[in-house]
Order: structure tokens, then C-alpha cells, then sequence
């Protein structure tokens, strides 16, 4: 038994070439499979079972660059999403600035969408570092040209801690990226992923370039953003106001359920037992394409999440956001949440708990726990002190 | 039936480190059918799975084979593989007590290492006869003419005469089993006065290892030197003089085959009902309870371990489990030595002796995997006798904490070691530096062919044991070899370093050293600690101090932010993965006062040396 699910995630392999840090599923091949990508996008959903009744409440176009898409490839794609999407609903599209045109900046705003833009810094050097195709002026102008068309909902994409960035280059980022008034700030420290040109370059025994040294860049851009009055909603997003807050993104982090399709794309279902089973497609855009359009699913990685897992990783998620984390007293009586674990939180000030119902005042009932600034710049202790996997 | 001896030939296997051995007990098996084809592999001697993982032999192996010689007659050879390194020398002088022969292998490319001298000279003092073998002469870097003159110089033998074979193809293997059946000894009498049939006397049995198994209890290795010793006989340990009965006889082929029983020169195993672990111990001799030997045998001179550590359980609860599983580990390993120690900030564990630093990672790698323990080590540290102010003894320091502050004492004597090196002689300079720079003294050096040289040299113990080795090795492209016999004590000008963590002396990471390298080693080593420790809540001061002086500081930064900024939906499994990790990590972890403190970080003194020898 499969619960239906409200949310879509679409992957667009598509690069001009591949930056320094990313380790994303992309290709650089040709225009000529644009069409046939987009076709086999939709019979993938279909052989996946179709949109829900009423159609999807959230969909997310990420990649890649959904947007070097082939003008008539795109405008397919778009038809197509408005055509499984419900009333109201969500459509995101990750967008490149150096993409963007008058007649792109049209399509999407006919379609509705909400524009993530990959600014990643307003600093040429950076840019460079980070060996991006767009250099400051051409983000300003995609943003403009975005505006200009009629983008409602406008999110950036920031990227700090990046060798030989430094703070003052990070100030002017900030101040840049809030000049253009978005919606919606994404601010994401460099990873190093394994085998990207960066992590050859700086080390991949570290996850990130910086280490320690960025635990200032942090500050600063919760500082200076909540100053500029926006709510930090989740580690690394910060909304212009709650209508702002990304619904497809909300729903990974609620631990909801979301189908995928695409070349690399992964998708959840829920079984009705609250166990999951998660689907990633392998990353092989020929394989993808063969099996699609021979009508079978393409190949994947399947991995069963049991109940308890699924439980964990619902508490995992939700400390990453700006609200009360819901810890069920079965939690701690199955041994998914230490208990004690959740004292040390408190103990080291992390976060507050508080019991929720009639229990006996004491936190060995439901509680309710929200982490302070700190215990969310230290979430990833927090879920040590707190989670058993 | 047990054999006639003069069809026995009882041999090990000897080399320096990776020259074959293990690949020549291969060609041994194959040749003799002793294991069937589908069931090879390479080094099947190497049945731990750390031997398998490191590509070395670390506890010697005995096997049975069966061969038909060109003389038309069939013989019981029993062949033991040895290890090569010169940590698990011990292993190689036990094996040798319970041979008369031993094939000494050489490399064909690399010629006779230190290694090669430091076994020859033991088969030769246990009155062993020395078969030499070039080996890899398939290799392209293959010389063995020139390796045949460096063994003959060595061993006495034609040049011409020694075997030149390669284990790895099979070639000329014929020839080594022909020779170990024409010119090794068959097992001797070791009383020719006596009139009595060999196998009829008062049998003697020497222990020469033993082992711990689960669910069999304790399996010792025997040689029968006289006698014969059978199935259900009552028997008698007798050095320990401890009854038992013999429930089970039998022989390595190379897992334990039961059989009746073992006769003279017949190399072996039984298992008794003993479950005392100390009642069997190696070098004992077992004989019968109703035929009793006069005398029991020479056994073995017990080796001396020259490096300390302490080991502690990371849980505390584990010390039980951790005595045992030393003495078990002490059957399979007899250059093991413990004793309890208690420390103040690690609690209750044991000061444990080994034979070098390969021997220490080893055992607590064993202890850990074959027990089930999580186990933190302290820094090696060598033995040093000290005498007090106004005192003529001295006293045995093995444990750092136990050195008085300095002034409160006369005079430290540290051991001095004569090492061995073997180079080509275009490093004879860079060898040179290194031992200056470790305060060695130039003994003499000898040419062993127009281009290899041996150098040798009196160096403080203390200076080799940590990563003396891989420095020679690193700064001679790999060439150098090295061996080292235990010299006498000498006066040293040392000092004891104490680490301060978070303002505690931590009595588990202090050490001796040189008074003139202590400040840069105090320095070093409060650098590697502070790249070792995982940062904590607040910031962590870490100091270095002689007596009350503090001479070198570092910080571990108190963290702030601990969490990977993006996750969208492909991301949920990796951070759930590294989540477990994490969490495992917390396993190697020690909560000394306030400070988590992973196990690995009491070893960062292991890392200091490397990082001088980077620097140059
Ligand atoms: N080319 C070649 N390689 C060989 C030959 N004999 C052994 N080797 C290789 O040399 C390496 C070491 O062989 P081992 O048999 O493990 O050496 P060992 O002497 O038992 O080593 P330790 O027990 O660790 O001292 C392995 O990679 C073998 O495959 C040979 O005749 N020719
Ligand atoms: C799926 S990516 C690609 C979007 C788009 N193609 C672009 O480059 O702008 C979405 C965002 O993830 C972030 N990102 C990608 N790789 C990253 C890394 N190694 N470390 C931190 N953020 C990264 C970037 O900010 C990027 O805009
Ligand atoms: S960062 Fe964006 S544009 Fe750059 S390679 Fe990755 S997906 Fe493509
Ligand atoms: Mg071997």
C-alpha cells in the first residue's frame, strides 16, 4: 500500500560545462536530446504512476540547468507540468544567470514560476574560485530581466566559505544579494564533494574548505540577514516572510513524500506502515533514456527504509527548522531519541524542551523541543546527542 | 603407525620480510597435493585475517606434507613458515627449536637484508642446516649472480650450488623439496647411548605455541623429540608439573587432522582438557604419566619485550574482558607480557610489553577483533632503569608516570641497541644523518658486495622504536633494511614531557625524552594532539610542560556551527549515513574530566617523527 504523494521532483541533467564544487548529476550533451529528454520526463512519471488526483502541489525543476533547455523543449516541459500540477500549486525552476533572456524570462513567468537563481556570489574572484560561467553583472541583469518579465516568487542561491573569500567579500554578497530584492535567500557553505575539481584541489578528508574558519561566515549571514528582517527558517534558507518559504523544499524536511523523475532524480514513498522506500534513479542519462522510452522504469537504487529509520530521519529533518521539533514519547521509549541525550541539549543550552498533553511536567512524555541559535548552528551534535541510528 | 624418523624432515621457512616464504610453503602444498587445487590460494599460510589484509606472516605456520623423493622413498616433511619481520623474530627462533633444517630464502633482486643476516645467524646458533634458495628469479630486476656470491659469503656455499628458483612460477621447486630430503639432517637421537628404540622411550614433547580456540580450548603445537605420545594417554606438563589427558592427537595438513599418535621427530598438535592458560606454557616439555621422562628439555629462553604501552578499555566495564583476552592472546603470542596498571585519568588497564611497534599494533588489533574490544593505547615507551639522590639501586621504569621529576633522581640508564643497516652505498650518507640525528654512534661498516654496504651503529632504543624505520626507508627510496639486537644500558640526559589538557596533567600522554628534543617534541606533540582532538564546547588549552614549566600551547577552539548546510531530498541517506558514522566515532571516544577525547589521540606521538622527517 502506497499513500499518494503531493510533490514532484524533476531532474534537467543539462550543463554548459561543470562548476569547480558541483558533484549534481549533469551532462554536457547536446541540444538535440532536449525534446526527447523532456518526452521521456513525462512517460517516466507516467510509468511511476501518473500525478496524484488534482494534480501536484509542489513541483520542483532542479538539475543541472533546467533552463539551458532548448526554447521548444522548455515551453513542452512547462506545458507539461501545468498540466499535473494543482491549482495554486508550486512550480520552482533552478535557472543559471547567464541563460537568462527576454524569452525565457516570458516562458517562465507565463507558466507562474518561482525562479531559484544560481547567483552564488557577486564577487568576480569568487565566481572564479567556484569556476562559474556568470560574472556579477550578468546575475544582476538575469535578475532585472526575471522582475521585468513578471517573476513573482524570486529566490538566490549564495555560496560562502569558498577559499580566498573573504569577509568582507561575503559582506558585499549579502548586501548585493539583498540590493536585488529576492524573496527567498539560499546560503549554503562550500561542500567538498569527493571527486569534484575543488575537493582535488583543497583536500577531501575535510567536508568543507574552511573548517572551523567559516564558523564566522555563519554568523554573519544569520546576523545580517535576520537585521534585514528575514526569518532563517531552516539551516540554510532564509524567507522574506512565511508565504516565501520554499513548499517543495518544506516538504523534504517534513519528511514527506515526493516522486522523482528524471536522470539521477530521487524520490520517497511512504508505505501505509510509515516505512519508506526511497528510489534513485542511476545517473546514466543513455541507460535512463533506453529504458524510458522502452516502457520500463529505468534502472535504480532501491533502499527500504524501515519504520524506526523513517522515524529517526523525521526528527533528523525537522531540527533543521525554525519551529518545534515534536518528540513522541514512543520515541524515546523505542530508543529513536535518548532521553538522556535530550537532557545534554538542555544541559549544554542548546535548545529548550517542553513536555506537551497532561503529561507529569517531566520530559519523559511527548515533548516539544525548539533549539536555540546556537543548537542550530550545532545541529549536527545535537542529532549525535539526540538520535540512536 | 607413527613415521620412521629417518623419513622425518623437519624445517622452517626463513627470510627477511617479503622474499617468499609464505609463496614458497604455496608451491610445497601444491606439489604435494596436500590441499586440492580449488582450495588454493595465495599465502595460505597466512590465515589470520590480519596476515591476509597486510600481505604478511605474523605468526609462524606448521604443516605436514607427504612427498615421494627421487629415491623412490616417501617423506614426512613438516615445514614451518615463518615471519619475516624483525618484530616477530621470537616467532622464528621458536620455530627454529623444533627443526633441524631451514630453507633461507633470499630475493633475487634484492639480494641478503638485514633480516637474512639476523635468521641465518639464528638458524645457525639453534644448530640448524641451512639450505640457501634464490627466489624471484623471474623478476626483471633479478641478479642472482650477484645475490648468489652475497648468500655464498654468508653461508659457506658454492655460488654456483645454491638454488635459483621461483615460487611464484613454480620453476626449479623441484629441486628445494630434492634438497631438503638430501641435505637436511632427519630428526637425531638425541641420546645415542641409550639402547632403547627411539619410539619406545619416555617420550619428551616440546611446546613450541599454542592457541586459543572457542569452542576446542587450548590447542598446544608439540615437536616429539623421543617417544611417542598417543590418543586418551595421561600425560604430564612438566615443568609446570600439571596432569591431563591427551583427548586429542594429531598433526597440521594445514588444518588439525586427529590422529593416534605422534613418534619421534613428529611435529604436532594436542589438545587437553587444561583450562588453566598458564599450564601449558611455550618451551615446556610434555611427557607420560606412565612412562615418564628423567629430564625435561632445554625449552626456550623467554624474550624480553622492549616497548610499553599501557592499554585501556575505552569502556571501563571491558577490564575483565580485557585480562582474559590478553591471556588468551598470550598463548598464540608468547613475547606477550602484561602487568595491571592504573591510571588516573584512563582507570584500570594493563602495561603491555611487546617486541616493536608492529608487534603493538598487532596485538591490540587482534585484541580488538578477536575479543571484541575497543581498546585505547597509550605512547610506546621504551625501559629505563633509574637510580634516586643518595640511593645505589636503581630502579625499572616502564611506565613514564612512574620517572621522578627531574632533579629528584641521579642518574636514568636507557637502552642502547646495535642496529644493523644494509643500503646501497650511494646512502650511506643519508643513513648516516639519520642516526646522528638520532644519537647513534658509528660502530664500523662493511661492504657486502662492490655496491652494498652494512652499516652498523650502538642508538638509543627509545630513538628507533617509533618511526625509526620508515624514515631510513623514506630517505633511502625504500632500499635500506634494518635489524637490531638489545645492547646494555647507558646514562642518557632525559626528561619526562607531561601534556595538560584543559589545565590536568594527563598522566597517559607523558613520555621521556631527550632533554634537548623536548621542546621541540613538546611543541610537535601539542600540535598533533590539537589536530587529533575533536572540537568541544568550550575552547580546549592544550600544554606541554617540563616540571612546572610550560613550553609549548596550543588551542582546540571551542565549536560554533556543526552541520552541512544543504540537504534537499537525494541528500536525506547521507546525512542519515553520516549521522551513524558519527555516532560510531563516538565509540573510539574517552571522556577524560570534561574532554571527549578519541582514542587515536593518545598515539600522536607516533605522528611527531614523521612530521620532522617532512620537514627536511
Ligand atoms: N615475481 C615474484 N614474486 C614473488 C615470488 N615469490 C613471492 N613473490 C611475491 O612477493 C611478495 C611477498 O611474498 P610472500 O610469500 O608473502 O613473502 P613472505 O616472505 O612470506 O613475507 P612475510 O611473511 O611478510 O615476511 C608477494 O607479492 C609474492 O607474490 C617469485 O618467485 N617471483
Ligand atoms: C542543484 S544546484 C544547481 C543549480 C544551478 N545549475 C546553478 O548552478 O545555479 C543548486 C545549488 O546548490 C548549491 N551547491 C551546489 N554544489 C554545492 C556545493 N558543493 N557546496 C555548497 N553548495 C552547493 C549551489 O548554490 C547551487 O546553486
Ligand atoms: S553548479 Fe549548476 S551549472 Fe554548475 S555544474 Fe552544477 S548544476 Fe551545472
Ligand atoms: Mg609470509
Amino acid at each position: 500500500m502506497i499513500t499518494p504523494t503531493r510533490s514532484l521532483y524533476v531532474h534537467v541533467p543539462f550543463c554548459a560545462h561543470r562548476c569547480g564544487y558541483c558533484d549534481f548529476v549533469t551532462t554536457s550533451r547536446s541540444p538535440e536530446l532536449h525534446g526527447r529528454y523532456v518526452a521521456a520526463l513525462q512517460r517516466e512519471l507516467a510509468l511511476q504512476g501518473g500525478a496524484p488526483e488534482g494534480g501536484f502541489d509542489t513541483i520542483f525543476v532542479g538539475g543541472g540547468t533546467p533552463t539551458l533547455l532548448e526554447p521548444e523543449a522548455m515551453g513542452e516541459l512547462l506545458a507539461w507540468l501545468a498540466s499535473v500540477q494543482a491549482p495554486g500549486a508550486e512550480l520552482t525552476l533552478e535557472c543559471n544567470p547567464e541563460t537568462v533572456d527576454e524569452r525565457l524570462a516570458d516562458q517562465l513567468a507565463a507558466a507562474g514560476a518561482r525562479v531559484s537563481l544560481g547567483a552564488q556570489s557577486f564577487s568576480a574572484h569568487v565566481l572564479e574560485a567556484l569556476e562559474r560561467r556568470a560574472n556579477p553583472e550578468t546575475v544582476r541583469g538575469a535578475v532585472r530581466q526575471l522582475r521585468a518579465a513578471g517573476i513573482e516568487r524570486l529566490s538566490l542561491d549564495l555560496i560562502w566559505a569558498v577559499p580566498g573569500q573573504t569577509d568582507e567579500d561575503l559582506a558585499r554578497d549579502l548586501e548585493a544579494a539583498l540590493e536585488l530584492e529576492p524573496d527567498h535567500l539560499s546560503a549554503y557553505e562550500l561542500e567538498l564533494k569527493p571527486g569534484t575539481r575543488l575537493a582535488h584541489r583543497f583536500g577531501t578528508d575535510a567536508a568543507t574548505a574552511l573548517g572551523e574558519a567559516a564558523d564566522e561566515h555563519y554568523d554573519f549571514v544569520i546576523d545580517r540577514l535576520q537585521e534585514a528582517g528575514w526569518w532563517w527558517y531552516e539551516t540554510a534558507n532564509f524567507a522574506r516572510d512565511e508565504q516565501e518559504r520554499c513548499r517543495h523544499n518544506l516538504a523534504y524536511w517534513h519528511a514527506d513524500t515526493w516522486l522523482a523523475v528524471g536522470v539521477g532524480a530521487v524520490g520517497a514513498r511512504a508505505h501505509a506502515d510509515g516505512s519508506r522506500v526511497r528510489r534513485a534513479n542511476l545517473p546514466n542519462v543513455p541507460r535512463w533514456l533506453k529504458a524510458v522510452e522502452a516502457g520500463e522504469l529505468p534502472p535504480a537504487r532501491i533502499e527500504e527504509i524501515d519504520q524506526r529509520t523513517a522515524r529517526l530521519e523525521r526528527v533528523m529533518l525537522a531540527l533543521r527548522l525554525d519551529q518545534a521539533v515534536r518528540i513522541e514519547a514512543s520515541d524515546i521509549a523505542d530508543g529513536i531519541v535518548d532521553g538522556a541525550g535530550l537532557e545534554r541539549v538542555m544541559e549544554l543550552e542548546l535548545g529548550t524542551a517542553l513536555p506537551v498533553g497532561d503529561a507529569d511536567g517531566t520530559l519523559r512524555g511527548t515533548v516539544e523541543l525548539r533549539l536555540n541559535r546556537r543548537g542550530r548552528m550545532l545541529q549536527g551534535t545535537v542529532g549525535g546527542l539526540l538520535l540512536d541510528p | 603407525m607413527a613415521a620412521d624418523p629417518s623419513r622425518i624432515r623437519n624445517f622452517s621457512i626463513i627470510a627477511h620480510i617479503d622474499h617468499g616464504k609464505s609463496t614458497l610453503a604455496d608451491r610445497i602444498l601444491q606439489m604435494t597435493s596436500t590441499v586440492a587445487e580449488r582450495e588454493m590460494k595465495e599465502q595460505l599460510l597466512d590465515s589470520m585475517d590480519i596476515e591476509r589484509e597486510r600481505g604478511i606472516t605474523i605468526k609462524s605456520a606448521p604443516v605436514r606434507v607427504m612427498y615421494t623423493a627421487r629415491d623412490g622413498l616417501e617423506y614426512q616433511l613438516n615445514l614451518i613458515d615463518t615471519p619475516g619481520h624483525v618484530d616477530f623474530t621470537y616467532e622464528v627462533s621458536r620455530s627454529l627449536a623444533a627443526c633441524e633444517g631451514a630453507l633461507l630464502v633470499v630475493d633475487a633482486a634484492q639480494g641478503i637484508e638485514a633480516q637474512t643476516l639476523a635468521n641465518a645467524y639464528l638458524a645457525l646458533d639453534n644448530n640448524v642446516e641451512i639450505v640457501p634458495i634464490i627466489n624471484k628469479i623471474d623478476l626483471p630486476a633479478a641478479d642472482p649472480d650477484r645475490v648468489a656470491k652475497e648468500v655464498s659469503d654468508l653461508t659457506g656455499d658454492d655460488p654456483d650450488g645454491i638454488l635459483r628458483i621461483s615460487a611464484k612460477t613454480g620453476f626449479g621447486m623441484e629441486e628445494v623439496l630434492e634438497a631438503i630430503v638430501t641435505k637436511m639432517p632427519a630428526p637425531p637421537d638425541p641420546d645415542p647411548e641409550i639402547e632403547l628404540p627411539l619410539a619406545q622411550r619416555p617420550p619428551r614433547a616440546l611446546i613450541f605455541d599454542s592457541k586459543f580456540d572457542q569452542y576446542r580450548g587450548v590447542i598446544t603445537f608439540i615437536r616429539m623429540i623421543d617417544g611417542t605420545l598417543k590418543k586418551r594417554e595421561r600425560a604430564l606438563v612438566m615443568q609446570a608439573g600439571i596432569n591431563c589427558e591427551i583427548d586429542e592427537i594429531g598433526c597440521f595438513s594445514p588444518e588439525m587432522v586427529p590422529t593416534n599418535e605422534l613418534g619421534p621427530g613428529e611435529v604436532g598438535y594436542i589438545i587437553t582438557g587444561l583450562k588453566d592458560l598458564a599450564d601449558l606454557s611455550v618451551g615446556d616439555t610434555v611427557t607420560a604419566r606412565d612412562r615418564p621422562a628423567a629430564e625435561p628439555l632445554e625449552g626456550y629462553e623467554q624474550i624480553k619485550p622492549m616497548v610499553f604501552c599501557g592499554l585501556f578499555p575505552i569502556e571501563a566495564a571491558q577490564y575483565p574482558e580485557l585480562r582474559d583476552a590478553l591471556s588468551k592472546l598470550k598463548l598464540n603470542d608468547a613475547a606477550l607480557a602484561f602487568e595491571p596498571e592504573t591510571s588516573n585519568a584512563l582507570g584500570f588497564g594493563y602495561r603491555v610489553g611487546f617486541l616493536g611497534l608492529l608487534h603493538m599494533e598487532i596485538v591490540r588489533e587482534r585484541l580488538e577483533r578477536e575479543y571484541d574490544l575497543d581498546l585505547l593505547a597509550t605512547p610506546p615507551n621504551v625501559q629505563y632503569m633509574i637510580r634516586a639522590k643518595h640511593e645505589t639501586e636503581y630502579t625499572i621504569v616502564r611506565n613514564p608516570v612512574d620517572m621522578p621529576d627531574s632533579g629528584a633522581y641521579e642518574e636514568i640508564l636507557e637502552p642502547i641497541v646495535k642496529a644493523t643497516v644494509i643500503v646501497p652505498k650511494e646512502f650511506v650518507g643519508q643513513v648516516m644523518e639519520l642516526t646522528q640525528d638520532k644519537r647513534g654512534t658509528f660502530i664500523d661498516m662493511q661492504y657486502l658486495s662492490e655496491n652494498r654496504v652494512q652499516l652498523k651503529y650502538f642508538l638509543p632504543l627509545a630513538e628507533i622504536v617509533l618511526n625509526f624505520f620508515d624514515q631510513l626507508k623514506s630517505r633511502t627510496k625504500g632500499y635500506a633494511s634494518f635489524d637490531y639486537d638489545m645492547d646494555e644500558h647507558q646514562p642518557g640526559d632525559l626528561v619526562r614531557l607531561d601534556i595538560l589538557l584543559n589545565h590536568e596533567k594527563i598522566d597517559a600522554l607523558s613520555l621521556i625524552c631527550h632533554k634537548d628534543k623536548a621542546y621541540y617534541q613538546g611543541k610537535a606533540l601539542v600540535e598533533a594532539l590539537r589536530k587529533k582532538i575533536t572540537r568541544q564546547f568550550f575552547d580546549v588549552p592544550i600544554q606541554a610542560a617540563i616540571g612546572a614549566k610550560i613550553i609549548a600551547r596550543e588551542t582546540v577552539k571551542a565549536k560554533r556551527k556543526d552541520v552541512l548546510a544543504k540537504c534537499y531530498g537525494g541528500d536525506i541517506s547521507r546525512k542519515r549515513k553520516l549521522l551513524e558514522k558519527q555516532k560510531k566515532g563516538k565509540k573510539r571516544m574517552k571522556m577524560i574530566g570534561s574532554v571527549e577525547i578519541p582514542a587515536e589521540a593518545f598515539l600522536s606521538v607516533l605522528d611527531i617523527d614523521s612530521a620532522d622527517s617532512d620537514k627536511k
